[in-house]
């Protein structure tokens, strides 16, 4: 028993490394479970504090660009409305009479935010945004920037939220081709944060290079046609089954600061509906 | 440990992991290598029996730090810990006989170039935990085998600067 002790206690830093390395293999391998415990919690309070520090700097040094690429949008979106209100009036001297009720309300919110931390360079990425659950974000809401889809919000503590990047493998955004409708999940191959593959096409499919690819709506995290980026390439298909297409992102994933996260009030019923 | 390495031990922890979060993380060049200075905290823990398991406790706390900043927890962790545990072996194998036992791993002590293999090894092996975790969710060899190189090319370029600037908590 003595000799049992003294051999467990001469080798004790063999059983210390046995758990640590236990307990980071579990961390890696059940780490979005972990992101969202009470405990990460806590801990993303205290990281978002200090990067939102770091971020304030970055932030006045971009006030420029910030300030131009928002104007430009608000331009933009000027015209849309004025386009759309001349529309209505249009519609409305046409029928008069049996005028159907116009949908009071679009089901899809948006929230502004601002990126505190963004990676890149890894082969799986992430953002942090500077809102939480008190602001109303919450998990699977969709993030955008003016010029198109960032990613989803995985986790949301009290102010900050975690958002996993279309710069990351275990993110499938159903996607589809604008001109002829063709959808499949866009899947990011690790390498370039410029690119990404449009996949699991027909092989028959037709397309050209510069044709637009924007969000499917199916999964009800983004609304229908968000921009995502353009066609680069012309299909290659490896198995003879599924094609699949090289896409150039229109997000600067290396200069994000401003995004829009999106919820859907309707997503719930939808996806209760799909389960049944 | 005394009071100055007490300090100097909080200190270089603080300044590898600020470092690491707000410089070295957005650093990446050529498209693949991105420096981890933090295995710099590894190579220089003090030596010897008496301190292997708060040596233990003290690298697993810096790899799950950095990883708390964002990306996969454990994938540092893992990497720390590992890099540290074979450290005596490794510096049984590099250090010669004539030293005395109370030490800190640096040019002063092990020589220029004993010092800069040691170090070799140990951010080998770290930067090479770290990518082949990261390339379980997305394998790319050739892109694997560029990222370790150029990774270990930058940092230890950096293992050496910082070497320049040494402050030996022993003297």
């Amino acid at each position: 028993m003595k000799n049992l002790i003294l051999f467990v206690f001469k080798n004790i830093h063999w059983l210390l490394f046995l758990i640590l390395v236990y307990i980071s293999l579990a961390l890696i391998n059940h780490n979005t479970g972990f992101q969202r415990s009470q405990w990460m919690a806590v801990v993303r309070e205290f990281t978002g504090n200090v990067y939102t520090v770091s971020n304030s700097f970055r932030a006045y040094l971009h006030l420029n660009t910030i300030n131009e690429q928002l104007s430009a949008q608000i331009a933009e979106l000027e015209t849309r409305v004025s386009n759309y209100e001349a529309q209505i009036a249009n519609y409305r001297l046409l029928q008069q009479d049996s005028l159907p009720p116009l949908p009071s309300q679009s089901p899809y919110k948006y929230i502004a935010a601002r990126v505190i931390n963004n990676t890149t360079t890894r082969s799986e990425n992430y953002l942090t945004l500077n809102k939480g659950a008190d602001e109303g974000l919450g998990a699977d809401m969709g993030v955008l920037t003016v010029s198109g889809v960032v990613g989803m919000v995985e986790v949301s503590s009290s102010h900050f939220s975690r958002v996993i990047s279309i710069l990351n493998p275990k993110f499938k955004l159903s996607c589809m081709l604008k001109s002829n409708q063709y959808a499949g999940p866009l899947v990011w191959d690790g390498k370039d944060s410029r690119y990404t593959y449009l996949t699991e096409l027909p092989v028959h499919i037709t397309t050209f290079v510069g044709d637009t690819v924007v969000t499917s709506g199916y999964s009800a995290v983004f609304p229908k046609n968000i921009p995502v980026g353009v066609v680069e390439s012309l299909p290659e298909s490896k198995n003879g089954i599924y094609a699949s297409i090289k896409v150039r992102l229109f997000v600067d994933f290396n200069n994000i600061n401003e995004v829009r996260v999106v919820s859907n009030e309707y997503r719930k019923d939808q996806l209760q509906v799909e389960m049944n | 440990m005394s009071r100055v390495g007490l300090i100097y031990y909080t200190g270089l922890f603080l300044l590898l992991v600020f470092l690491q979060v707000f410089l070295f993380d957005k650093i990446h060049l050529f498209g693949y290598a991105t420096p981890m200075l933090s295995v710099y905290f590894i190579i220089k823990l003090p030596v010897g029996d008496s301190h292997r398991i708060a040596n233990m406790f003290l690298t697993a706390l810096l790899g799950l730090t950095i990883d708390l900043f964002g990306g996969v927890l454990g994938v540092n962790m893992l990497a720390c810990v590992l890099v540290n545990f074979v450290r005596p072996w490794l510096l049984d194998r590099f250090v010669t006989e004539d030293i005395h036992n109370n030490y800190t791993p640096s040019t002063y002590d092990m020589g220029k170039s004993l010092f800069l293999q040691f170090a070799f090894v140990m951010v080998l092996l770290h930067h090479a935990t770290v990518y082949i975790v990261e390339a379980c969710s997305l394998f790319d060899f050739w892109g694997l085998i560029f990222r370790i190189t150029g990774s270990v090319v930058v940092t230890m370029l950096l293992v050496a600067a910082m070497e320049n600037f040494r402050f030996d908590p022993g003297k």
